[in-house]
């Protein structure tokens, strides 16, 4: 044999720690702009490091960020979701329906997550089983169900929400915390320990990174799409009943542009439109990120309108980072 | 010749439309054999063996493993039967390391809680990933980045170790070296003798005869559907089945 035999040590083996790696992750790299940005901000602003400005930022990016949740399955999938914003606005305003005729708690719960279950099937089903391009037809579910939220609430808002299902998201019945802060929390890490570790949710990577070795593994990829879609709508239709249960009232506009804001959070945090690439974690420190970035804005009195220019050099500056990152990298 | 052949067709006739692509071909692959599979483009060559991969289905003859008739449906028959393809784009998830890639779809799943979680074993996975590429002639730096970045050679490094791991029977590679340079043609090759070196048998096609010469035993020329014949090769050097091989491809 004029095989080369070659030492190979390492192989397989992962010899100490190796932190030129580690630190070159997107998802290091994100959390220490997160702590730098932190420390400037506490340097800049005797207000940032309060236990109410901390708790306005959390609260007020929990929606968003599970929101990013089922858009970066979805993503990692090799796919693309522009309707979740509109999921969000159209579950909360179906919880506040069954709230208006009646309804109990376990049903407004029910009906929100079924409506979920439901604009999933819908994009799943156009895009895996009718072959629709996902960024066209989630463009299009998009305005359709936006258009549904304003037919079913007649363009008002909706307050006839019981002080028990408000519980739901302001309570704080786990260390003080509130409910839907733990519940964002929880969520993130299950999904990013599942997407990393289980079986099935792996599957998710490797229809990512090249659907026909997908099925040559032998996976079914018509149905795990349509399943992806399932999920992300699902998680969508959560942070609709988290809105609801939080604001108390359901808005027509609720999460209006949301979709654009948590696309380009998750690919701060290391998503790629491509597919196949990021991570949940990642995903929500891009969420945290950019939810930093707007409060110092505010603290500092800088008008609104900033925001969008802050983030848009925040993710030209992320995409910037990665080309020079994997420059000399084959492609 | 009386020796039991591993795999065999008889009559293979396959139509696409009014094209005649194979027009009754006899086909057999010895025990622990390397066979190119040679023959002008548009000869039927691919064609043959995508009916064996179960790619196809033949309109007309049998196949038979072992000695035992068979019909593939699918790719996934033809694969419980020990015959995997290698594909020339190779069927790799770009965006994954050497050990999510051999085991895709067939992850090993961890004992206890984990096995409650349907949680992947990771250590396990990488290490016998590991030992499985290790084993191939072509080096792998390291097996926990992604394959996007390997080589030509070290892809197809990563899609044979799946085939041994799994122990195939029979490996079949439809012009493996068609986009490489001379160095990783060179490797390829080398991986082929490695595969042959662990008692698998091994249907490649290739257009370049002195590869073929280098490293396969026996040839099986093909012309406009038909098989012209087989000729067997003596290694390198063997002049008169060069000329033989040269004469049937006219
Ligand atoms: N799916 C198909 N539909 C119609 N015709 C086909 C199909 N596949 C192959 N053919 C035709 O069958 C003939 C044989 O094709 P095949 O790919 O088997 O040749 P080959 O020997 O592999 O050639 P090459 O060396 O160029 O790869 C060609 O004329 C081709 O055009
Ligand atoms: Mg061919």
């Amino acid at each position: 044999m004029t095989a080369t035999q070659v030492e190979r040590p390492s192989l397989g083996r992962r010899e100490g720690i190796e932190w030129k790696r580690i630190l070159l992750t997107r998802e290091m790299i994100v959390f220490v702009m997160i702590l730098l940005l932190g420390i400037a901000s506490t340097m800049i602003s005797p207000y940032f490091l309060t236990a109410a400005n901390i708790k306005n930022v959390v609260i007020g990016m929990s929606v968003e960020m599970v929101v990013a949740i089922g858009l970066t399955l979805v993503l990692i999938s090799g796919g693309i979701d522009l309707s979740v914003a509109s999921v969000v606005a159209l579950s909360a305003v179906v919880v506040a329906l069954v709230f208006d005729a009646g309804g109990s708690v376990p049903l407004a719960l029910f009906a929100g997550i079924m409506s979920g279950v439901i604009v999933g099937a819908v994009n799943g089903a156009l895009i895996a089983y009718v072959n629709l391009n996902p960024l066209i037809t989630t463009l299009g579910t998009m305005t359709i169900f936006r258009s549904a939220v304003y037919i079913l609430s007649g363009g008002y808002a909706m307050s006839s929400i019981p002080a028990s299902f408000k519980e739901i998201a302001n309570g704080t019945w786990v260390l003080g915390l509130p409910n839907l802060v733990v519940l964002t929390v929880l969520l993130v890490l299950v999904f990013h320990v599942l997407v990393a570790n289980n079986v099935w949710f792996r599957k998710f990577s490797f229809l990512g990174g090249s659907e026909m070795a997908a099925v040559r593994a032998g996976i079914n990829t018509r149905r795990l799409k349509m399943l992806g879609y399932i999920i992300c709508s699902v998680l969508a239709a959560v942070a609709g009943i988290i809105v609801v249960a939080r604001l108390g009232s359901s808005f027509p506009n609720t999460a209006q542009g949301m979709e654009l804001r948590v696309i380009t959070a998750v690919i701060v945090g290391g998503c790629s439109i491509y597919g196949g690439k990021g991570t949940i974690i990642g995903a929500a420190l891009g969420v945290l990120f950019l939810a930093l970035v707007n409060n110092i804005l505010v603290l500092n009195s800088v008008s609104v309108y900033w925001q969008g220019v802050a983030s848009g050099c925040v993710l030209i500056l992320a995409i910037l980072s990665d080309a020079i990152i994997n420059r000399g990298k084959r492609s | 010749m009386s020796r039991q052949a591993l795999v065999e067709m008889t009559g293979i006739e396959k139509r696409f439309g009014p094209v005649e692509v194979l027009k009754g071909v006899d086909f057999e692959l010895y025990e622990n054999e390397v066979l190119a599979l040679l023959g002008d483009n548009g000869a039927g060559k691919s064609t043959l063996i995508k009916v064996l991969s179960g790619y196809y289905q033949p309109d007309a003859g049998e196949i038979s493993v072992g000695g035992e008739d068979r019909k593939f449906g699918t790719p996934q028959d033809a694969r419980e039967a020990g015959i995997e393809t290698i594909y020339q784009d190779l069927a790799l998830f770009d965006n994954l390391d050497v050990a999510a890639n051999v085991y895709a779809g067939k992850e090993i799943v961890g004992g206890g809680w984990r096995k409650l979680l349907g949680f992947v074993d990771h250590k396990t996975m990488r290490e016998t990933a590991a030992d499985a590429v290790s084993k191939m002639a072509i080096n792998i730096p390291r097996i926990d980045v992604e394959v996007s970045a390997f080589s030509g050679g070290q892809r197809q490094c990563v899609a044979l170790a799946k085939s041994i791991m799994w122990g195939r029977k029979v490996v079949i590679m439809d012009e493996p070296t068609a986009a490489l340079g001379v160095r990783e043609t060179g490797k390829v090759l080398d991986l082929i003798r490695t595969l042959k070196s662990h008692n698998l048998s091994v249907i490649v096609i290739m257009h370049n005869i002195e590869h073929v010469m280098e490293v396969a035993e026996r040839a099986i020329v093909m012309r406009s559907g038909t098989r012209r014949g087989t000729v067997d090769l003596k290694g390198p050097d063997d002049r008169e089945s060069h000329d033989k091989i040269v004469q049937m491809l006219m």
